[in-house]
């Protein structure tokens, strides 16, 4: 089964064996395989269909940069798509299944495309689908997606847990190759706190793909002991499987760790992926180089792979692509693939380099093989129905022969992954040099090193890792020494070769998204010149992969077709993610249950054991209503509440309410400047509403303001605002007026607040605290608040009414919390206490017309309110000047409004629009709107609150409030805002 | 006090371990009397001084905690500190702090949080997938006092001398109200390390 | 992005809110008030892009505002002072 399984030592454990399946049938593999080296060991080249022209693809790369074999992995709720098959870590029962293939992979229908391959140009959406419009979404888009695209989602939850993590550390390396792991060492000796980041599962980057030597040890084993020393460092942590996909503002870093990608399912507590947040004072980016292909005909065939990546293959996973290799390439670096496969015994019978000119070293170790070296020659094309069969080749001569091969390897150069320094907006520079870009205009944090910043040899490598290391560790506070390492020799010379230009068939610029040279030139007729226009038009670099394995070659083609050279086209901008990333291990541990914090009231297990059905108001829990046993219509427990609380007494939760302490001699002064009414002339042991306004002129909050004493204000809030408010007092404290005395103390968490509501509310307070406090009239009367001592505490009593009864609130410690509502209920028992909810809270409040969330929605100011008369136009407060615009008091503003349904058993919705009787429903003639209903027990009709067009004037009208999606219209008479006690009588009882 | 009151275990109904092991151990901090104090226009200097005067300790300057004679004084703002009394009881403000408002506005916060010490080797482990600060041993010193968000919820820590066992040992204050949805995010984050909950020790 | 809180030290973007150029709390905290100059620091704010001087509020941290001198384009920043303190 194992057909392309070589004998020799890698980095696989041959002593064990793992099975696997892919498209339904088992294969064999060992610990330290990925997906695609198990497949090729089996002989499998053909791993997927191209997204657009369903061409057969296999395996070109070993690496994260892989454009062609994305397949399906596990089943059901965890199937992922597109996952690559050179990322995937082989574990025992490991299934996975080809993409974009229907019947199979080997026999697929959709390959019909390629057929009609000219209409699939660049281009082909815009200009294919245009006409007619209505047919896109009917027509053409579910065809496309029937034919195009990657592989399916699954639709079930994630059954797995995610993590996000934040690190801290002196200097962060990115990758650990042989660059990275000099640089870690040097600056982890010196005793900086390091975070390494490798990629792989397997640490030591090209050190583990290549043949090297250091110190006179190959290369794998000098990478194993630096890892295992710098793993025994405490200040050293040392990450594999682990991919920074980003670099942000501040030397913030993000990366995934897939903590158990490379098992079946997660061990116990532990996430599938963590998602690190690092914050590094230094930076040492060694993210290598990515090989390049070249553009030539058939180059995407199942066969053709990068040269590296062959080696890779070879060296480090025991394993070839095929038994006839060929090697096309257009420098030094890609004899090194010829040589590690004859020295694996693979035969080679062509070595193809583009150059006419090569190191007669190099030719020289050829002559010692069965090897036939073509100089100045170009791959024309590829044959092959599934698998290659066949190259064609153009020598120096232009006579073109056929060679007989099953796989060929292409090194068309290298270029820095430079990715990661180009984030922050960076743009790369083009180098002569190397024939690829570098990054440049570096922040000072952050270091670029070895392959990455272009020193493609071994020793340079090494060099630069140190050196970086080194100035790293310095600019932390740790002196460091600089190490050396003695390694070979190397040939690191090439010419590149951007694409053949007598190419036959389709030459592939981007695998992925199955853009041609011929897309290029097509774009370049119609007139494309930049790169970001040429990437956007055809596609080119839009995959999973963008295009990192031959973007700079289409690159060079837009160049040559225009005439410029390639530093002239520049390049695109990369943007994180470097990797795909899966928005799960973003979320981390935010989702479902525990997408925000929940926030529970100091009684809420009282409000629980007695039934509640509670509502999520904000981040708070609220009791929404308290049924009884046998009520089952949520309706009619609300209404019992309300009932009840009109008749008797009723205790409501108000502990939500926002509560801010304010203290200072300049208190008075600092609160007149925040609130549009008066409210510094209230009394101690009085309670007067308020009104806040923003500095546009808009209404903030309302509330209420106690004077507890002199220079000592207790302030209530909304429960939605307290934050905004907080902010908003701090910003005039220490913005605005840093010069007055004032002190502000959030207190909502330190008090539970119940309101006891009803006419009968005052006898059931004198139940529990007579004897702590006289509550006529006289001595507490409407507006008026008190210190009490209940239950042993220092407790607070306020005699304001948000429902329109005679009603108190009662202000205890939050510890008092059970104690209090259970006293308060017992006491009312004889009187038929209830709880009652928010639902009941906010139907009373309709029914007297106050205003609420609903109504101040911060596009409504004091007038549109209705309360305008209690601006203050005696004084100096934020929103005064604002809140006064001429524009702000036109009569056609819509203002607070009374509405009743002409037929009592009609419904009135929130949202309904405001339209005259008879006027079609358009926009032009809407008139306002509903903004809060609510059916009202106490009057046995539905009832509501709403904006209205020159409200004033239009009492007693009839309109509509037409409600499209609840499928409405209903007329109803415009009325005075209160429906309850209009005099405002009771509340005074 | 009235023993209805006394009674007030915000943990009571929460699952008191997770995974094996004990890599992190928390323990319900209650009984604490803590007060907020914030210091009046133009009597900073006052106001030190007759702290230091009657409490033996200088108001710290910064975000730092330091504690004598089972008070501890943590700076939390310019200007502002929390003061937390071990079995100070309810005449914790009323009492002691008293003399003091005259140079500041000191408002009484006992019932306002929820305090859990940490304690365990992994605590700063489990503590960094959940705040974004850097705790290092280095960075984060005993008396150090940070506060910041844990998952969207406003949090007060400070690091204590470390256990005589050398872990570190960390306190958390969150609003009362965030109590259950700190535990249980707590209790997630340690689970991989062991976690178990000490009710207070006054039951 | 990180801004170095003078009481709480360099902390995540995540913890602070933003308000805008600093320049407008004059035009708010005065006295006299033109609607004009009113209208000016509410809605008009400067945005430039380059240097800017603008308000901070630490709200997951000591609740201080911040007067942050900041380039726009780079997200550099080249000093953090508590309004409170402020140097006018």
């Amino acid at each position: 089964m194992s057909v392309n399984r070589l004998e020799g030592e890698g980095a696989i454990e041959r002593e064990r064996t793992l099975s696997f399946k892919f498209d339904g049938r088992r294969y064999s593999a060992h610990p330290g395989d990925t997906l695609a080296s198990a497949l090729l060991a089996a002989g499998v080249s053909l791993v997927g269909r191209s997204f657009k022209y369903h061409r057969p693809r296999g395996i070109l790369t070993a690496g994260s940069e892989e454009p062609n074999a994305l397949v399906e992995l596990r089943s059901g709720a965890r199937r992922e798509p597109n996952t690559r098959a050179t990322m995937i870590e082989l574990f025992d029962g490991l299934q996975a299944c080809s993409q974009n293939a229907w019947p199979s992979r080997a026999f697929d229908l959709g390959a019909v495309n390629s057929a009609l391959s000219r209409l699939f140009v660049a281009g082909f959406y815009y200009k294919t689908f245009m006409w007619p419009a209505a047919w896109w979404e009917k027509v053409y888009e579910p065809a496309i997606r029937r034919v195009a695209g990657l592989g399916r989602a699954s639709a079930e939850s994630d059954p797995d847990c995610y993590e996000k993590v934040h690190a801290f550390c002196d200097v962060l390396v990115i990758g650990s190759g042989p660059a990275g792991l000099a640089a870690a060492l040097t600056a982890a000796r010196a005793g900086a706190r390091i975070i390494v980041c490798e990629e792989d599962f397997l640490p030591g980057g090209r050190l583990n793909g290549d043949r090297h030597e250091i110190d006179g040890t190959p290369g794998s084993n000098w990478a194993r002991t630096a890892v295992a020393e710098l793993r025994a460092l405490p200040q050293v942590q040392f990450m594999t499987r682990t991919t920074v996909f980003g670099a942000y503002d501040g030397e913030t870093y993000g990366a995934i760790e897939r903590v158990s990608d490379h098992l079946a399912v997660p061990l116990a507590h532990q996430p599938r992926q963590r998602f690190w947040k690092i914050v590094a004072r230094r930076t040492v980016l060694a993210s290598g180089a990515l090989e390049r292909t070249v553009v030539f005909g058939g180059n995407d065939r199942p066969g053709v792979m990068l040269a590296a990546a062959v080696r890779t293959y070879v060296n480090r996973f025991r394993v070839t692509p095929g038994r006839r290799v060929a090697l096309f390439t257009t420098g030094d670096d890609g004899w090194k693939t010829a040589f590690d496969l004859l020295a694996a015994q693979v035969e080679v019978p062509l070595i193809i380099d583009a150059r006419t000119q090569v190191s007669a070293a190099l030719l020289q170790r050829a002559r010692g093989h069965d090897v036939q070296v073509i100089l100045g020659g170009q791959v024309l094309s590829t044959a092959g129905s599934r698998a290659l069969r066949r190259i064609e080749v153009l020598d120096r001569g232009g006579r073109v022969r056929r060679v007989r091969v099953d796989a060929l390897s292409v090194a068309g150069g290298w270029s820095p992954n430079i990715a990661l320094a180009t984030h922050l907006g960076m743009r790369p520079r083009w180098s002569e040099t190397i024939n690829a870009h570098l990054s440049a205009d570096l922040p000072a944090s952050l270091c670029v090193v070895g392959a990455a910043a272009g020193e493609f040899s071994l020793a340079g490598a090494l060099r630069s890792g140190a050196a970086a290391g080194r100035e790293a560790a310095c600019s932390v506070g740790f002196a460091a020494p600089l190490p050396s390492w003695r390694t070979d020799d190397e040939l690191i010379d090439s010419t590149p070769l951007w694409f053949v230009p007598g190419s036959r068939g389709k030459a592939f610029v981007d695998y992925q998204h199955d853009v041609t040279a011929e897309d290029v030139a097509l774009a370049v007729r119609e007139g494309y010149r930049s790169a970001e226009h040429l990437k956007r038009y055809t596609t080119l670099g839009m995959g999973t992969d963008q295009g990192k394995t031959v973007q700079l070659n289409g690159h060079a083609l837009l160049a040559a077709r225009t005439g410029r050279e390639v530093a002239e086209v520049g390049t695109i901008a990369a943007r994180p993610p470097y990797t795909p990333v899966a928005i799960g291990a973003l979320a981390a541990r935010e989702r479902g249950r525990n997408f925000r914090p929940y926030r529970f009231t100091p009684s809420h297990r009282w409000a629980e054991a007695r039934g509640a059905v509670f509502v999520d108001a904000g981040q708070w829990r609220r009791a929404q209503w308290f049924p009884l046993p046998g009520e089952t219509d949520w309706r009619s427990t609300v209404a019992r509440e309300v009932n009840t609380v009109r008749a008797a007494v009723g205790v409501c939760d108000v502990s939500t309410l926002g509560k801010i302490d304010v203290q200072g001699h300049d208190a008075a002064s600092f609160l007149e400047r925040i609130y549009a009414n008066s409210v510094s002339t209230v009394p101690v042991g009085r309670v007067r509403y308020g009104l806040m306004l923003r500095a546009d002129g808009m209404v903030l909050d309302d509330g209420t303001v106690a004077r507890l004493a002199e220079g000592h204000y207790l302030l209530s809030t909304s429960t939605a605002h307290l934050g905004q408010v907080m902010r908003h007092l701090t910003y005039a404290q220490q913005v605005l007026w840093p010069q007055l005395d004032v002190q502000l103390t959030n207190v909502t968490e330190q008090w539970a607040q119940y309101a006891i509501a009803g006419p009968l509310a005052r006898t059931l307070l004198e139940q529990v605290c007579a004897d702590a406090l006289a509550l006529s009239n006289a001595d507490l009367p409407h507006m008026a608040c008190a210190p009490l001592r209940w239950l042993g505490q220092r407790a607070r009593v306020f005699r304001i009414s948000f429902c329109g009864e005679l009603g108190y609130e009662l202000a205890v410690p939050a510890r008092c919390a059970e104690p209090t509502v259970r006293a308060l209920m017992q006491a009312g028992e004889s009187l038929g206490v209830t709880p009652y909810g928010t639902e009941a809270l906010g139907v009373m409040r309709i029914e007297k017309g106050h205003v609420a969330g609903a109504e101040i929605n911060g596009t409504t100011t004091a007038q549109d309110l209705g309360l305008g008369r209690l601006v203050s136009q005696r004084k100096e407060f934020i929103g005064r000047v604002l809140a006064g615009r001429a524009a702000l008091s036109a009569p056609d503003r819509p203002s607070l409004v009374g509405l009743k349904p002409l037929d009592p058993q009609a419904r009135l919705t929130a949202g309904a629009h405001l339209l005259g009787m008879g006027a079609p429903a358009r926009l032009q003639n809407d008139q306002g709107f509903v903004s809060s209903s609510a059916f009202s027990p106490t009057l046995g009709r539905w009832i509501g609150l709403g904006f209205l067009s020159r409200a004033r004037e239009r009492l007693g009208e009839r309109i509509r409030a037409y409600d499209p999606l609840r499928n409405l219209d209903v007329p109803v008479e415009v009325v005075q805002p209160v429906f309850y006690d209009p005099e405002g009588l009771r509340v005074k009882g | 006090m009235s023993d209805e009151c006394a009674a007030r275990s915000i943990f009571a109904a929460v699952p008191h371990t997770a995974g094996t092991g004990r890599g992190v151990i928390a323990i319900e901090r209650d009984g604490l009397a803590i007060a907020h104090l914030a210091a009046r226009a133009t009597q900073l200097a006052q106001l030190t001084e007759r702290f230091r005067e009657h409490f033996g300790m200088v108001l710290p300057d910064g975000a730092r905690r330091v504690a004598a004679h089972g008070v501890a004084v943590a700076g939390i703002a310019p200007q502002r500190w929390l003061l937390i009394g071990e079995d100070a009881g309810e005449e914790f403000v009323s009492g002691r702090l008293a003399l003091l408002e005259h140079y500041a506005a000191l408002v009484e916060l006992s019932d306002a949080y929820a305090v859990l010490r940490l304690r365990g080797a992994q605590v700063r482990a489990s503590l960094a997938k959940l705040v974004p600060i850097d705790l290092h041993d280095t960075r984060f010193r005993p008396g150090d006092v940070a506060q910041t968000v844990l998952e969207h919820m406003p949090v007060t820590l400070w690091r204590l001398e470390d256990a005589p066992t050398g872990e570190p040992m960390i306190e958390l204050a969150v609003g009362r109200s965030f109590a259950v949805s700190l535990y249980e995010a707590l209790r997630e984050s340690a689970t991989e390390f062991g976690f178990c909950f000490e009710p207070t020790a006054k039951g | 992005m990180r801004i170095n809180c003078p009481f709480c030290g360099e902390r995540d973007l995540s913890e602070f809110s933003y308000l805008g150029d600093a320049d407008s709390a004059k035009a708010i905290a005065s006295a006299a008030q033109s609607e004009r100059e009113q209208i000016d620091a509410v809605y008009l704010r400067a945005n430039p892009a380059g240097v800017h001087r603008e308000l901070w509020y630490h709200a997951f941290g000591c609740g201080s505002w911040l007067n942050v001198t900041r380039d726009t384009r780079t997200h550099e920043i080249f000093a953090v002072q508590l309004s409170r303190e402020r140097t006018p």
